[in-house]
């Protein structure tokens, strides 16, 4: 995409591409989509419609905000569900069995955000001191971390709710509206702008795209890669644990298979979103268009009656397709041709040529 | 025999190439004779590097022909061009570290035994074969990973006699040898030439095309724009056919004064068994240069100095305080490095110019860990104008600019900090003439600031040159010193092989 | 003695090392029908695990494995519910895995997807596809008996060995020949080693790659078929995971994550270790869930310990050279 030269500058002017430019490819997917729910289902377009996509997208977005952090120093976070899953059950098992006390809710909050944190030191010690590949670690601790909270949990699901639900602090998190907005969907606006502050105008957001862009390099002009590898991430961790907290208040219940499979919604997120894989580039524009995509996508499953089975091969293929278009526009504006492409076009001159001569 | 009677073994003829509308080639000629050794030259951009991907398949060419022994061949793909006769020495990346001398002439042209499984016996006693008749010393069950770059390269070449390749290309083949290194290889072209087989020799260095090259094509904004004779072939004629117009003369050499408040010392480094005891002094004001073969610890000795690597025993001091071990402690006193591999080490290709030059200078702009864009795009915006990076874009990445442009970025993302200590890895490498001497300029505007500029290079040219003092390393010690005044470049390549010279003071 | 035969050594002592200690631990380790299960579930894990290491060794990763054995497993079921003969229902499920593997190779060689994203969706795609065809009722899944005698007996056994064991046994001594001996198994270790140099060489890095991913995909398939004989039905959990397990067994057996070096023995005995551990896991009352966490913190010790053990061979080679 030519657009990437630019995108993590500034959102001013980006060269047309085929199908225009980042922004304009964002509104045509939006658009699409809109003509198709007018079409097949307007209740799409009802208030109460939209305020469940919005929740949908302020769990994804908060925990694609995390992952963005690492998918910018060229790593992947496999684990963002079951971290999401352990520290819902930890925020849920503390405040049931601790009575319902605001104590027992400030315990499972920290030890969600603890586990969060150490989650994140371990993959991040384990990718920049031992250099093994990011996903085989996270895909490995997906199961580690899933593993654990069935032991927790003991495999059982826990409902936190009292019959006098409203007014205690675990709903709140979940449910509260202010100014017309669930307390999610504030929760996400709040980590989109802390996420956009760290990238745009600190100096570790700043350093992390050189960090991604050329780890070597980076370390030359005194960076300390491993040091910010390990923050982002925590960072990452940290996302999940909210989300998943968020989660668990919002369902009203907690167990092993929360958040199950959001590893998926997320990475599609960051795809669609057109975050780099390849690290060092990608903004936050992308990460909150991605969750807001996948939420849309995700009830337009549901609103047209799609069995939830097709769901797993409709992500998939979307993955597939948004990575093949990214991978497709940047190697366009590298200028690598494919070897058939070239063949055609040698083979075209070539004939062209002939029948020159031939006159 | 002599090569200009010899028949013509390639022939090309008014090839055409254009990237994205821009035209590369235009309209080039090139033929080679069978049993010479063919230079091809020019500056960074001229096309050398675009015609050899086309004569080998890399690329397709829109327009022209080309012939083997006077038949036309039609080459679209890397294997059309090895039917052909054509084989390319790169400089380390084709073979395989973990494999056998026998296995990587023979990976991917294996020769096949009963049931169609590859035969490595025939293979093994085809290498060894091979390998008296050219007289080689290599053992053919060597693993790859063991053997030193001068023997890598010569299984590269084995590989190509082993598929009876009739033109042989050579990129820039000594790039990663040594000097004495170079000499192995000089020879071995030499014999591959007296054994009848055509070299196409593509290099930077004059002197190496001076002995080996039986006739010179010059090539000039994708144009050949003259082909020389063996007699014919003279500096000052090469490069004015390169650059396309007279060159000053370069000898405006003076002494700036020494400034002694600022000192970087060194005292008995260690490190493995590349340096073994290296001392020094370096003063402000002076351009140190630092000789010696490729791989004799220069990188090495610099990386400690800057704190990239850490050494095993040893001091180095600045002002008469100890340096640090961590990169940014080093930066923060005022040290800087332009490393040598550039595209790996230098720049961050997907940023811009704008983020590269404040990468490096965010302890200064952004102390409290916020950046101000404002100062951001000042240090940008001065930068590009102060070491006149072209295009004077600062939101392009500079991974889209040329060489020279890139290495403008790196070196001036320092001495916009005005480093105190400036370490310089081959940094000229690959850039061309022109932005050379503007690189040349900065150093010494730099050390006429007082600072203390220390430059590792290969090219002697450039060393004899550009440095005030030249210390060569030889067998992990220095070896000699030379001042500039009677500093010859024959006299640093003999220091460097352990033969002390009358121009220089033994150390 | 190399580096290679000391890595193979040291998987096969882990192996040993896990059987005796189970053996002593646990009352019928070493029982019969312990022992015949236990080389089941080596086979199933086994027979994937050796795709699995196909594709690493070649430089890449598939994720979808589990994905594949899911889908391919349906498409199984169904044909045997159709009376077919077992010959056409596992040609059918190798096929299946065939065609899958080559859509993975498509994805990584023609849109130039990183292997891992790639797969991982494609699985997605492929476990997705999975749950639509396995068998329901008034659009609830049920897990429909598949009354095919001819299918079901490939689940049979000789002595205390089921069948799908020797077959995994002849196929990982197939794939240790090509690895080894012939041209394709050569390319792959090279373009696995480093893929610049190899396409240089002349090695066909997308031909080798593709074959890789269709080994892969065909492995997969074997596995389900007899899998699914043997479970007389195809849910959609089938497969589930399986990949992870898959990795971790090569992972064990010394495959090298980075690609080039591992072979077809090492996936093997990586297996089999797997499956002791698992096996002897239950035998302590450790259920199946918790033994993820064993099996994600094995993956992780086995990577960190494989780069630590590259790294001291390096340096013993570097030693002795100079």
């Amino acid at each position: 995409m030519n657009g990437k030269a630019k995108s993590n500058v500034s959102a001013g002017v980006r060269i047309k591409g085929f199908l225009g430019s980042k922004w304009g490819q964002r509104a045509v997917l939006l658009i699409l989509s809109a003509i198709v729910m007018a079409i097949f289902e307007p209740k799409f377009f009802t208030g109460g419609n939209w305020s469940s996509i919005l929740l949908a997208i302020a769990l994804y977005g908060i925990m694609a905000c995390g992952m963005l952090f690492v998918i910018l120093i060229g790593c992947m976070d496999l684990s963002v569900g079951s971290m999401a899953a352990c520290a819902g059950a930890y925020l849920a098992f503390n405040w049931v069995n601790g009575g319902y006390t605001p104590q027992a809710f400030l315990t499972g909050l920290l030890l969600g955000l603890i586990a969060g944190v150490i989650v994140g030191l371990l993959h991040g010690v384990l990718v920049a001191f031992l250099n093994l590949p990011a996903f085989v670690v996270t895909l490995a601790t997906q199961y580690l971390i899933y593993g654990y909270v069935v032991w927790y949990t003991k495999g059982a699901f826990i409902y936190p709710t009292r019959l006098n639900t409203g007014g205690d602090i675990f709903y709140f998190i979940g449910n509260q509206r202010f100014l017309g907005l669930a307390m999610p969907v504030w929760i996400f606006i709040i980590v989109v702008i802390i996420t956009a502050f760290i990238l745009s105008k600190t100096t570790y957001g700043r350093r992390l795209y050189a960090v991604g862009g050329s780890n070597r390099a980076a370390e030359l002009v005194g960076i300390n890669t491993k040091r910010h590898t390990i923050i982002a991430f925590i960072i990452c961790s940290l996302c999940s644990s909210l989300a998943g907290m968020v989660l668990v208040s919002m369902n009203m219940v907690s167990g092993c298979t929360t958040a199950q499979g959001y590893q998926g919604d997320v990475l599609m997120a960051m795809m669609v979103g057109g975050i780099n894989l390849a690290g060092g580039e990608g903004d936050i524009s992308g990460a909150v268009f991605g969750a807001l995509f996948v939420g849309i996508i995700n009830n337009m499953i549901i609103l047209l009656g799609i069995p939830s089975d097709y769901k797993d091969t409709i992500q998939g293929v979307i993955i597939i397709a948004a990575v093949a278009i990214n991978v497709y526009q940047s190697r366009k504006a590298a200028g690598i041709i494919s070897p058939a492409k070239a063949r055609r076009i040698a083979e075209k001159a070539a004939k062209e040529e002939a029948a020159k001569s031939s006159q | 025999m002599s090569a200009e009677t010899n028949p013509v073994l390639l022939e090309c003829k008014g090839i055409v190439k254009q990237f994205n509308g821009i035209q590369v080639l235009k309209n080039v000629d090139l033929d080679v004779r069978r049993g010479e050794v063919h230079a091809l030259m020019g500056e960074n951009g001229a096309g050398k590097s675009t015609i050899i991907k086309i004569i080998t398949g890399v690329y397709t060419r829109d327009a022209g022909e080309i012939y083997m022994d006077g038949e036309m061949v039609n080459i679209q793909t890397r294997q059309d061009s090895r039917d052909a006769g054509i084989s390319v020495i790169y400089q380390e990346l084709s073979l395989l570290p973990a494999l056998t001398v026998t296995e990587n002439i023979y990976l991917g042209q294996e020769i096949k035994g009963k049931l169609g499984l590859p035969d490595w016996k025939r293979m093994r006693k085809e290498t060894q074969a091979l390998i008296e008749h050219y007289g080689f010393d290599i053992n053919p069950d060597a693993v790859v990973e063991t053997l030193g770059m001068a023997k890598r390269q010569m299984v590269e070449i084995l590989k190509a006699l082993a598929v009876k390749a009739k033109l042989i290309i050579m990129d820039e083949p000594t790039a990663s040898l040594a000097a004495s290194e170079s000499e192995k290889l000089f020879e071995t072209i030499n014999n591959l030439k007296s054994r009848g087989a055509a070299i196409l020799y593509i290099s930077h260095r004059l002197e190496e095309v001076y002995r080996l090259a039986d006739r010179l094509t010059v090539m000039r904004d994708g144009k050949n724009v003259g082909v020389l004779e063996k007699d014919e072939i003279e500096a000052r004629r090469v490069i004015e056919l390169m650059i396309g117009h007279k060159l000053k003369n370069e000898d405006d050499y003076f002494r700036r004064p020494i400034h002694e408040e600022n000192i970087l010392e060194v005292k008995d480094l260690r490190y493995k068994n590349m340096l073994k005891g290296i001392s020094f002094t370096a003063r402000g004001g002076e351009i140190l240069g630092i000789g010696g073969l490729v791989g004799s610890g220069r990188t090495e000795l610099i990386s400690c100095i800057y704190g990239a690597m850490k050494q095993d025993s040893g001091t180095i001091t600045y002002n008469g305080k100890p340096t640090s071990h961590k990169i940014l402690a080093n930066m923060k006193k005022g040290f800087g490095l332009v490393p040598e591999d550039r595209r790996r080490e230098g720049f961050i290709p997907l940023l811009s110019i704008q983020q590269n030059f404040a990468l490096a200078s965010y302890d200064k702009i952004a102390p409290t860990g916020i950046v101000n864009s404002r100062k951001e795009v000042e240090l940008a915006e001065r930068g590009i104008k102060d070491y006149d990076v072209r295009p004077p874009m600062r939101n392009l990445p500079v991974g889209n600019l040329s060489g020279g442009n890139q290495q403008k970025v790196v070196l001036g993302r320092w001495l916009a900090r005005h480093p105190n200590v400036l370490l310089l890895d081959e940094p000229t490498a690959g850039v061309d003439v022109g932005v050379k001497a503007d690189l040349y300029q900065y150093m010494r505007d730099l050390a006429q600031e007082g600072h203390i500029v220390i430059m590792v290079s290969s090219d002697l040219a450039e060393l004899t040159y550009i440095s005030d003092r030249i210390l060569v390393i030889h067998n992990g010690v220095f070896f000699e010193e030379f001042m500039h005044e009677n500093v010859t470049q024959e006299a640093v390549l003999l220091a460097s092989s352990g033969v002390h010279t009358e121009e220089g003071r033994p150390l | 003695m190399n580096s290679k035969r000391i890595r193979i050594l040291i998987s096969f002592l882990l192996v040993v090392i896990l059987a005796l200690f189970f053996g002593f631990t646990t009352e019928s380790f070493f029982s019969a029908s312990n022992l015949s299960q236990l080389l089941r579930d080596a086979a199933y894990v086994g027979t994937i695990a050796l795709g699995m290491c196909c594709v690493i060794i070649s430089g890449n990763i598939d994720l979808s494995a589990g994905g594949m054995a899911c889908f391919a497993g349906c498409i199984c079921a169904r044909l045997a519910l159709a009376g077919m003969p077992a010959i056409v229902c596992i040609l059918g499920a190798m096929a299946i895995g065939a065609i899958m593997g080559f859509i993975n190779s498509l994805l990584v060689n023609r849109l130039h997807i990183a292997p891992f994203v790639a797969t991982l969706a494609a699985g997605f795609v492929y476990s997705g596809l999975g749950l639509i065809f396995t068998f329901r009722e008034n659009g609830r899944i049920v897990n429909k008996p598949v009354m095919n005698p001819g299918f079901t007996s490939i689940a049979g056994k000789v002595g205390i060995i089921y069948y799908c064991v020797i077959v995994w046994i002849i196929l990982t001594l197939i794939i240790y020949f090509v690895q080894l001996r012939t041209r394709f198994g050569m390319h792959t270790y090279a373009l696995g080693s480093h893929e610049t140099s190899a396409k240089m060489s002349g090695v066909k890095a997308i031909r080798v790659k593709t074959i890789n991913y269709v080994i892969c995909g065909v492995m997969c398939g074997i596995a389900a078929a007899f899998t699914v004989a043997y479970n007389n039905t195809a849910t959609a959990s089938l497969g589930n995971a399986m990949e992870f397990q898959a990795i971790a067994a090569c992972v064990v057996g010394g495959v090298v994550m980075s690609g080039g070096s591992g072979n077809a023995i090492g996936a093997l005995l990586g297996s089999l270790f797997m499956a002791m551990l698992s096996n002897g896991m239950l035998k302590y009352g450790i259920n199946v869930d918790w033994q993820k966490m064993f099996q994600g913190a094995l993956i992780i010790v086995a990577t960190a310990g494989d780069a630590q053990f590259a790294r001291i061979m390096n340096a013993r080679m570097r030693a002795r050279n100079s």
